[in-house]
């Protein structure tokens, strides 16, 4: 075993670059133990409590930066000594360069790009408002990715932005798809004639990567903040969005989505939707079919089944030919539920489901309760299921890993695996846990190796599982075009034995399924023993 | 070639200083601690730039960080150019441009305790007990109000620091003096970054205790002194958090956290420990672990 160490003069890093290098050298193969510290006199003596102390460090001052790191050779000393190195290098040039090649006001930004007709704002919440009325009296459409702007703020830009004939899409938009450019959180999609509103970030991309995977494609995608459909800002942008899609040439078809809406919100929608000249297909979580009774809209019941009509619709095919596929998938889904069922024990029933898609989470709510009843979450509309404490699962329980409780102080958990990985091994612990389902989202902005950090946890959580198997499901939103490339997360997934499904939907009804024929079976042996 | 024109000669001197993208310069905010002199840069990050004068740190910083004692806040100014600062006389000379501090920008850091509930504040007081665990980022001192949180910290190094960390902690609590001091002495220094853990820690302690006095009127003088005696060490950034500390001279963020925990509803404390947190790394989560644990009783010691 080798032990190296560097003194880097007069350099200062703040704590989380400085964890964030050693967490990269760690993982480094022959590398046993790591340390990038500020130089004190108290970090030299817990690194000599570690075995990382050099003789060197001795001479370093207060403003150093100490690198110590085990390795197996000298070899591999050498090689991550100089990863480190470059890994800071980029830090520093991070730090110097960024200024030079970002606008720091909207007017320097117009400078640079006279032709821009959109503007889109992230900064901190208090200040987005006064940016992006900025940008609306200059004309430009607004995409607000801030959240926490105040509602009345929200209103009064959307209502400028109403009189000006401009869209304002957000604040909290996380996602859309303008002429082919996709913003923020969003997935490579095939460029095609179906168009997208959506008061439903990951609703929008699990529609639009469907439509793309099977061949079309979208011409523009909205997204309006998921408060727009509230009975407060009374869905002016969605209303807004469907009457430019209803104008755009390259638009044929128009799918809304939405999580739940007020109801007075959604009536207005349906209503406007009447003078659509386009063929229009919804998707309303929590809306009951009597509000579409003599709605022109075209029902959705799922996510994937408002694209697979999308797609029928844009092709000139029966909307409805889809189904048949549904069914021969059924007949899969229940083999391998079948399967999976063989490997449980008797104490196994219940899923979890960790999400970092909000929308896909309310999908699985409604899913789950036609198949086993209603499940607990952190956002649950029932008040009963609603959990106390969304830290510790109940029985079947679904999470909603963005919600606020899980985001303060790390990103978002599309990005940062962190937090679900922790909760996927402590259910792995419970020994009641037959199916652990979760939903991978690609695309710009989203964790760029997600098979990398959740193969290794996979194996893991199957390891402490001792008494019998757990299931993993997954659902992947994105395409092949997506710089993580879904065919290539799918084989790795697949390979530390996940059942992936081609949607949320599908990976919903599997996991269900598992659940309903475990309880089914394990009531019937407890009927014929006489135990219940 | 597009000749570029210039609105005023100090706009054309503005962007010979600060490059081709500087902007109007405004000054929003000059801290109340920040004393004359003329300063040489100590270190420069994304979001901001420090500068120091013998054993003074102060800091020209953008407004995601905030108002603070001896914080400067530029609007219009590319930090990354920044190379040389100067303040006499209520003039503010950033590369040789000259700036004048007005009243009205300058920033006070003493908490001003007009409206108090201590009946909401001990109550507000268990609400952080149960958020803060919680909230607290990731490899932050969180393990020391959750075990759970321990499982973040694996290296040789990290368990080794927790080690540090349980232990310091354990004599700090005992309640007396010489544990106390001890305690202070074994975490001062330990931790990762520029401001290592422990000091952040002893700094959200110090602050704990004068508030502590402040509300209930017991002189922890002695111990706030003894603390800070002991914590001091060779770091300027860390020193000059402890002595602000000490003395009850708080940033924006702490300020309106300390008056949301005193008068405030749940959601504003949780929205201002979260802006805390938010300033990034550890540092804002470790300092709330040591404000907590100056509320815990410690024997005769408060």
């Amino acid at each position: 075993m080798v032990v190296k160490g560097k003194i880097k003069r007069g350099e200062y890093f703040d704590s989380v670059t400085l964890m964030l290098v050693a967490k990269q050298i760690n993982v480094i193969a022959g590398i046993t133990d790591a340390a990038v510290v500020m130089n004190t006199e108290e970090n030299r003596s817990i690194l000599e409590s570690s075995g990382l102390l050099m003789p060197e460090f001795e001479s370093a001052k207060g403003s150093d930066l100490l690198i110590c790191l085990k390795a197996e050779s000298n070899e591999i000393a050498e090689k991550a000594m100089l990863q480190v190195d470059d890994v800071l290098d980029k830090v520093r040039h991070e730090i110097s360069d960024t200024e030079d090649f970002l606008p720091k006001s909207l007017e320097t930004a117009m400078k640079t790009m006279p032709d821009a007709n959109l503007a889109l704002i992230s900064v901190a919440g208090k200040y987005a408002a006064r940016e992006a009325m900025k940008a609306l009296k200059k004309g430009l459409h607004v995409m607000i990715f801030s959240d926490n702007v105040p509602i009345e703020n929200e209103i009064k830009l959307k209502k400028y932005a109403k009189e000006n004939d401009l869209l304002v899409m957000g604040p909290d938009c996380g996602t859309a798809i303008i002429n082919g450019v996709p913003l923020a959180f969003a997935n490579v999609v095939n460029r095609g004639n179906v168009g997208i509103v959506a008061a439903s970030g990951t609703g929008l991309q699990e529609i639009s990567s469907i439509i793309s995977n099977n061949g079309s494609g979208i011409s523009q995608a909205i997204g309006t903040g998921g408060r727009d459909v509230k009975k407060e800002v009374g869905g002016i942008i969605f209303l807004a969005a469907l009457d430019a899609l209803n104008r755009d040439k390259s638009t044929e078809i128009i799918v809304l989505v939405s999580k739940p809406p007020a109801k007075e919100v959604l009536k207005k929608i349906l209503e406007k939707v009447k003078n659509i000249t386009k063929p229009v297909i919804a998707i309303f979580f929590g809306a009951d079919d009597k509000t579409f009774k003599n709605s022109k809209a075209i029902q959705a019941k799922t996510l994937e089944e408002a694209a697979f009509i999308a797609v029928n619709l844009a092709k000139k095919k029966d909307k409805d030919s889809f189904k048949e596929m549904l069914v021969k998938r059924q007949k899969t889904i229940q083999e391998t539920a079948k399967k999976e069922v063989n490997t449980k024990n008797r104490e196994q029933k219940y899923l979890r489901g960790l999400f970092c898609g909000g929308t896909l989470c309310e999908e699985a709510q409604i899913i789950f309760q036609d198949q086993i009843g209603d499940v607990y979450s952190n956002m649950s509309s029932k008040e009963k299921f609603l959990l106390k404490d969304s830290w510790e699962s109940c029985r079947n329980t679904v999470i909603d890993m963005g919600g606020d409780e899980f985001t303060v102080g790390r990103p978002h958990p599309m990005i940062d695996f962190s937090l679900r990985n922790r909760r996927i091994l402590k259910e792995a612990e419970d020994p009641e846990v037959a199916v652990i389902l979760f939903d991978v989202v690609l695309g710009y902005g989203s964790n760029m190796n997600p098979a990398e950090e959740l193969v290794p946890v996979i194996k893991k959580a199957n390891s402490i599982s001792k008494r019998g198997q757990i299931s993993f499901v997954c659902s992947i939103t994105g395409t092949e075009y997506d710089p993580q490339n879904r065919r290539k997360v799918k084989q790795k997934l697949e390979e530390a034995g996940v059942y992936v499904m081609e949607s949320n939907a599908a990976a919903c009804e599997l996991s269900g399924l598992i659940i309903k024929i475990l309880s089914e079976k394990f009531e019937k042996k407890e009927d014929r023993h006489g135990n219940k | 070639m597009e000749k570029k024109t210039y609105e005023s000669k100090s706009e054309m001197n503005r962007s010979r200083k600060f490059g081709k993208n500087h902007h109007k310069m405004e000054l929003l905010s000059f801290g109340d601690r920040i004393p004359n002199g003329t300063f040489a840069i100590h270190s420069r990050f994304r979001r901001s730039v420090n500068f120091y004068n013998n054993s003074v740190l102060i800091s020209i910083v953008n407004e995601d960080i905030g108002r603070g004692p001896l914080n400067i806040i530029m609007r219009g100014l590319d930090l990354q150019k920044i190379h040389s600062l100067s303040i006499y006389n209520n003039i503010l000379t950033i590369n040789n441009i000259r700036i004048l501090i007005h009243e009205i920008v300058k920033y006070s850091s003493r908490l001003s305790l007009k409206t108090i509930s201590i009946s909401k504040f001990t109550d507000n007081l268990e609400f952080l007990q149960t958020a803060l665990p919680k909230l607290c980022v990731e490899k932050s001192l969180g393990f020391l109000i959750d075990e759970k949180r321990e499982m973040e910290l694996s290296t040789g190094f990290e368990k080794e620091f927790v080690k540090r960390m349980r232990a310091g902690v354990e004599l700090i609590i005992d309640g007396k003096m010489t544990s106390l001091e001890n305690g202070i002495s074994t975490i001062k220094g330990c931790g990762f970054g520029l401001t290592p853990g422990g000091d952040d820690f002893i700094a959200g302690l110090l602050a704990g205790l004068y508030l502590k006095q402040e509300l209930f009127g017991n002189d922890l003088s002695e111990i706030r002194n003894a603390i800070y005696k002991t914590a001091q060490g060779d770091n300027l950034i860390s020193n000059t958090f402890l002595y602000l500390a000490r003395d009850g001279l708080f940033v924006e963020r702490f300020k309106n956290f300390i008056n949301s925990l005193l008068c405030e509803e749940k959601e504003e404390i949780h929205a201002n420990i979260q802006k805390i947190i938010n300033v990034g790394e550890t540092s804002g989560a470790d300092m709330l672990v040591g404000f907590m644990f100056s509320f815990k009783k410690v024997g005769e010691l408060w």
